[in-house]
């Protein structure tokens, strides 16, 4: 093998560790961006009951509209719904049943009960958000590292 | 018709096996069974239909109830928490959801209600043409301060909408204010009348009388307010302070005829100064909406 074929090879070997370590790092994000938004739901539908009242439908129409993270096409079909939950795939088991009961008992209530609901499931959202922000940034920069790391050393391996 | 706040297999039933231009009523109660004011009769309602035997029909469950009235409220029971503390919700199609259960009281006011025992939902209907008997004597030369005195369920409502569909359109035109409290007459969704109320009409909905005409009279200017069962004191000091300041009044309340109005004592003001030029006395015989005389401003009957 020339010079130029093992150099090719040790650049694909990092590149290919890098993007393992980016992919680790991705389902993170996703959790951190969907609990961010969702905290962001559960203030719109808090301001909602104060003032304008519109109802849910209405709420989770309009901010789907800028969601950029997975909860925008759960909103989607909540809205298409209300009645029936969709699944949340990437979740695990224990935050699907946290998340799937705070959207169960969106508009079932009378105005002071929704709004202790509202209140005890954004400090639950709260929770989840900042642990998936503390852990997206130790782990990111880490997996970053390590899969190049793991790459260059394949690569070194192969030469 | 719109059925889809029932459960499925009910809200079936009724497209398969009732035609809508008879259907008043349907009655859910907490475990009891399904009935439906058809014809003006009550029935029983199962899965093979109309049915004369409570263990034939279908059975409501209290859980059903609260689905009911989250679907009514479009999964926002929180939007119209207001309206349950009235009793009532109205949705699309100007469809009355009357709702009866526990009441919750917080420092002497209404809170909400919750443990809902039964709920009665009614369905208008249309009928163009209803009030043409009441037109000639209630505008002919100009239009007067008139009111429609009828016991419940004689039709008062629709012949009120009927007139001010008419007065609406008449020539020349006049502009009226429809002052909608329950958003039955207008069933107002989004601003837009789900019933035929006539072109010239401006509707304040979801609002107290009084406060609705008072209000309505400084931002709309009406010609001609058109509102429905007055009752509290507040409301007829309205009605009378809008007829003293120029503008026509066509009103409804709910008394059996002439003399038991008369023995209402919120109406002596009205009464005494002849505040309405005309009265119109409904009753469910023959049929409902049947109009049993028209009287003037001192009861004399002119019809």
């Amino acid at each position: 093998m020339d010079f130029t074929t093992r150099l090719l090879l040790f650049a694909l070997s990092a590149t290919a560790g890098l993007a393992v370590g980016m992919f680790f790092a991705k389902s993170l994000k996703e959790k951190r961006d969907f609990y961010e938004e969702l905290l962001g739901f559960a203030n719109a539908v808090s301001a909602d009951m104060t003032f304008r009242q519109d109802g849910i439908r209405a709420v989770s129409s309009i901010y789907a509209n800028n969601c950029k993270s997975k909860l925008k096409h759960f909103l989607e079909e909540f809205c298409e719904t209300p009645s029936s939950i969709p699944e949340i795939k990437f979740l695990k088991a224990g935050e699907n049943v946290s998340v799937t009961d705070f959207f169960s008992r969106l508009g079932k209530s009378d105005l002071v009960t929704q709004q202790a609901e509202i209140e005890r499931s954004k400090s639950i959202i709260a929770e989840r958000r900042d642990f998936y922000k503390n852990k997206f940034s130790t782990m990111y920069p880490m997996a970053i590292k390590l899969g190049l790391l793991c790459g260059i050393a394949l690569g070194i391996i192969m030469l | 018709m719109n059925t889809n706040i029932l459960p499925n297999k009910i809200s079936e039933t009724i497209d398969r096996k009732l035609n809508s231009d008879r259907l008043y009523e349907i009655r859910l109660r907490a475990n009891k069974a399904l009935t439906v004011n058809y014809g003006g009769n009550f029935y029983y309602l199962g899965q093979d239909g109309l049915c004369d035997l409570p263990s034939k029909a279908f059975n409501i469950s209290a859980q059903m109830l609260h689905d009911v009235v989250v679907k009514a409220a479009d999964y926002s029971l929180y939007t119209v928490n207001r309206n349950i503390c009235d009793g009532f919700i109205t949705i699309e199609g100007g469809i009355r959801v009357g709702i009866a259960g526990e009441y919750v009281w917080e420092n002497d006011k209404i809170k909400t209600i919750k443990n809902f025992s039964g709920l009665t939902v009614r369905f208008p209907h249309e009928i163009k043409g209803c009030a043409n008997a009441l037109i000639k004597p209630f505008i002919s030369g100009e239009l007067r301060n008139c009111l429609i005195v009828s016991p419940p369920a004689c039709g008062k409502t629709t012949m009120l909408r009927d007139l001010c569909r008419s007065i609406s359109e008449m020539s020349p035109a006049s502009n009226v204010l429809l002052v909608d409290e329950r958003s039955e007459m207008a069933a107002c969704q989004n601003g837009i009348p789900q019933l035929d109320i006539g072109n010239n009409v401006d509707v304040i909905s979801n609002c107290d009388k009084a406060t609705a005409i008072m209000r309505g009279i400084r931002s709309m200017n009406p010609q001609v307010i058109i509102t429905d069962e007055l009752s509290r004191s507040a409301d007829v000091e309205a009605v009378y302070t809008a007829a003293s300041s120029g503008v026509k009044i066509i009103a409804s309340v709910h008394a059996a005829d002439q003399y038991d109005l008369m023995n209402k004592t919120t109406f002596d003001n009205l009464i005494k100064h002849r505040m309405f030029a005309r009265y119109a006395v409904l009753s469910d015989k023959p049929t409902i909406g049947t109009v049993s005389g028209i009287y003037d401003e001192n009861f004399g009957r002119i019809y």
